[in-house]
């Protein structure tokens, strides 16, 4: 344990204390902090601008549908034209950006002609340029003879709705939970699903580049002539997991709500908390030393690449269906990525907590299994390929070499 | 006591094995710092070590010898664990390879390097830790080894701004500063000027003196010749000869001797060629005849003869004789 952990130490103090990982960590996400932030706020006062002048500006309307608007509020600044060539005519000189035409069957369409002088910005093409004023002055001519309070009520039919979720149980009437709890479970879910997706990514690169530095430094024989490969390997996983997570958590820190995620996670439900963190943890294992096995048989970072993107993609794959686990968690695609060890940990824990009552204890209980019985062997089988594959120099093996070293 | 032994079906054309030219010095198999018996390590159809077997007593300083790709460093990775013989056994300080052991061992690999962004004293640091020293205990070993070897004022400069030579030291230091009971050292003078190779000598004789036991493969035979007292010559993974050096020297010593003489010796019917050794009159003569009969002979003539002795060949040319012919 001793050898272990000291390796752990090295790989990890060497990692964080690289310039790289430096800039990495706290460059990079105040670079895209910064250029989000200068986007959204010159977006956000665009649009801003854009709507204060929609609302501000003078209108021009001409109503076709008979619904006798005039005579207008004394504060609305808004000109009734005869007719829409009459409005086209006058407007310039009127000072009119916007002429409303109401058509005569607005009343069985609810659709309304614009033409206006502004233009919208990318981020606003489906603008209405309707000032809410008119909207509300319309609603209220519709309705002429009703009450504000059934005005109101009319442009807002539900203006909340108190859901609660059945969990439909066999042996009595359905239980129910709220929204909120639902979300708090795909808080978690989600958050470990980030945190499996992104430190994996993360750390699967530190440990593609210490071996290949190793290996490129041929510094290896001279370790393992001190500790064993399964030594070597597990110090290593554990080293660059560790600053794989400091950097995401660095991260999530940067974006403060990712802290309060965290901690909300834990505090909200420490049962499926707890749930997470073994398929987080055992799901890393599972592709760290994988990765590791398959990737010190490289003889350089790029070789070591090559051999292990199909292991990265089909790690990473249940982010491509990540919206049909959540809409179906019991369906096909499920299913399958339940089963698949390298995939299972992500699509469980989406399954589990969008529903945990539908996915059978047993299902649960043979997945963790059989993930841990993968676990292991790719440990074992890993570190014979590590012990083989350190000593290789400029030598590719065939896979015939492979899968004999797997069985030595 | 038998210093070489192997069983083995077929052996390189020419060559034939020797050994027990004398007794392992200080050594039963029990307390030999190191016993290889019979290895044999395959690759493929190919046999990289066949049967070789050898002890190392503690204290001795031992030359591992052989040509390129003779086997040497599959043997050297054999008796580190880093692989598993096919036959044989290795047994280090009487016990076989447990990680424990590791930390009473030290290697120093021909394929080697050491974490070039990282700083020298780090670098040290690690690799006493990774031999089980407490981090105090490598810290302070750290700066005693680089003194020692007279880096001490690049300790915190980081490898990649070191020269070669500089690596190759602070390689040596880390491979002695957890203070071994048996280190294997391969190539571990090549990169090194004139100065530093005598210095590391120097540290290697050291660390023999303070008991530790050192085998060094090497081709540069004038330093087996400085330090080894016995050597292992290993051929396309066969053990050619083992002994002392001075006894593989003789094993291979031809008609030849070293003359200094007023006798004129060119065009004798019993001297095969001459070839004159240095300013002060010494002649290297080949014969045709036996040694002493020669002598017998200018004695009969009443020459006055000053220096008379066998010429032993170098180490140089008995590893070119052994390897290329085989052992007489």
């Amino acid at each position: 344990m001793t050898k272990i952990f000291v390796v752990a130490r090295h790989e990890f103090l060497t990692t964080v204390k690289r310039v790289g990982f430096l800039i990495v960590t706290f460059g990079l996400p105040l670079f895209i902090l910064g250029v989000m932030g200068v986007s959204v706020l010159l977006q956000t006062r665009t649009m801003e601008g854009e709507r204060e002048r929609i609302e501000h500006s003078r209108l021009g309307v001409v109503d076709e549908s008979g619904l006798a608007l005039e005579p207008f509020p004394d504060e609305a600044d808004w000109i009734l034209y005869p007719n829409e060539r009459e409005g086209r005519t006058r407007m310039a000189a009127d000072g009119v950006h916007t002429l409303l035409v109401i058509p005569s069957d607005y009343l069985a369409t609810g659709r309304v002609r614009v033409l206006t002088t502004h233009r919208p910005s990318l981020f606003s093409f489906d603008r209405k340029y309707v000032p809410a004023s008119f909207e509300e002055y319309l609603a209220r001519r519709i309705l002429k003879e009703a009450s504000p309070e059934r005005v109101t009520r009319a442009r807002s039919p539900v203006a909340r709705a108190d859901t609660w979720f059945l969990l439909p149980d066999a042996s009595g009437p359905a239980d129910t939970e709220r929204p909120e709890d639902y979300l708090k479970r795909l808080l978690t879910a989600g958050f470990f699903f980030l945190l499996l997706f992104m430190s994996t990514s993360v750390s699967g690169g530190y440990l593609i580049q210490g071996v290949a530095d190793e290996k490129e430094n041929r510094v290896l024989e001279m370790v393992i002539s001190s500790v064993t490969p399964g030594q070597l390997m597990t110090g290593k996983l554990i080293g660059l997991g560790a600053a794989g997570l400091l950097q995401v958590a660095i991260w999530s820190a940067l974006g403060v709500s990712g802290v309060i995620w965290f901690v909300a996670s834990f505090v909200i439900n420490p049962g499926l908390f707890v749930f997470c963190a073994l398929f987080y943890l055992l799901g890393y294992l599972l592709y760290g030393s994988l990765l590791l096995g398959i990737g010190s048989l490289g003889t350089n970072q790029r070789e070591s690449t090559q051999y292990t993107w199909v292991l990265s993609v089909l790690t990473m794959s249940p982010v491509f269906v990540w919206f049909n686990i959540l809409s179906e968690p019991h369906g096909t695609v499920a299913r399958v990525f339940t089963w698949i060890p390298l995939t299972s940990p992500m699509t469980l824990m989406a399954r589990f907590t969008v529903d945990p009552r539908g996915t059978p204890l047993w299902e649960i209980l043979c997945v963790i299994a059989l993930l841990a019985a993968a676990t292991f062997l790719a440990l074992r089988f890993a570190a014979k390929l590590y012990r083989v594959g350190l000593l290789l120099y400029g030598k590719r093996p065939t896979p015939r070499e492979i899968w004999r070293w797997m069985w030595a | 006591m038998s210093v070489a032994s192997g069983t083995r079906s077929e052996r390189p054309k020419g060559a034939s094995v020797t050994s027990d030219f004398e007794p392992t010095p200080n050594a039963s198999r029990s307390d030999a710092a190191l016993v290889v018996e019979r290895v044999v390590k395959q690759y493929d159809r190919q046999r990289a070590v066949d049967g070789i077997g050898f002890t190392v007593a503690r204290g001795e300083l031992f030359g591992l010898l052989g040509p390129n790709g003779a086997g040497k460093t599959t043997l050297l990775r054999m008796i580190m664990d880093i692989l598993r013989p096919d036959e044989g056994e290795i047994r280090l300080l009487g016990h076989k390879m447990t990680p424990a052991l590791k930390d009473r061992v030290s290697y120093l690999p021909e394929e080697r390097g050491l974490y070039q962004r990282q700083k020298v004293f780090d670098v040290l640091v690690f690799l006493g830790e990774i031999k089980g020293l407490p981090r105090h205990v490598a810290r302070r070993r750290a700066d005693q080894y680089l003194d020692r070897v007279g880096l001490l004022a690049a300790r915190r400069k980081k490898m990649r701004e070191l020269s070669k030579g500089m690596q190759q030291k602070i390689q040596i230091a880390g491979v002695l500063l957890h203070e071994p009971e048996l280190v294997i050292l391969d190539e571990p003078f090549i990169g090194l000027d004139p100065l530093n190779r005598a210095l590391i000598i120097e540290v290697m004789k050291e660390t023999a003196a303070r008991g530790a036991a050192i085998i060094l493969s090497t081709h540069l035979m004038d330093q087996v010749e400085a330090l080894c007292g016995r050597i292992l010559l290993i051929h396309q993974g066969r053990e050619v000869l083992s002994g002392t050096v001075r006894a593989a020297k003789e094993r291979f010593a031809d008609a030849s001797v070293r003359i200094d003489t007023d006798a004129p010796l060119e065009g004798r019917p019993e001297v095969q060629r001459c070839t004159p050794e240095g300013p002060n009159g010494l002649v290297r003569v080949h014969l045709n005849v036996k040694p002493e009969a020669f002598l017998a002979t200018l004695l009969a003539e009443g020459r006055a003869i000053r220096r008379f002795e066998r010429a032993l060949p170098s180490l140089d040319e008995v590893f070119i004789n052994a390897t290329q012919r085989g052992v007489p």
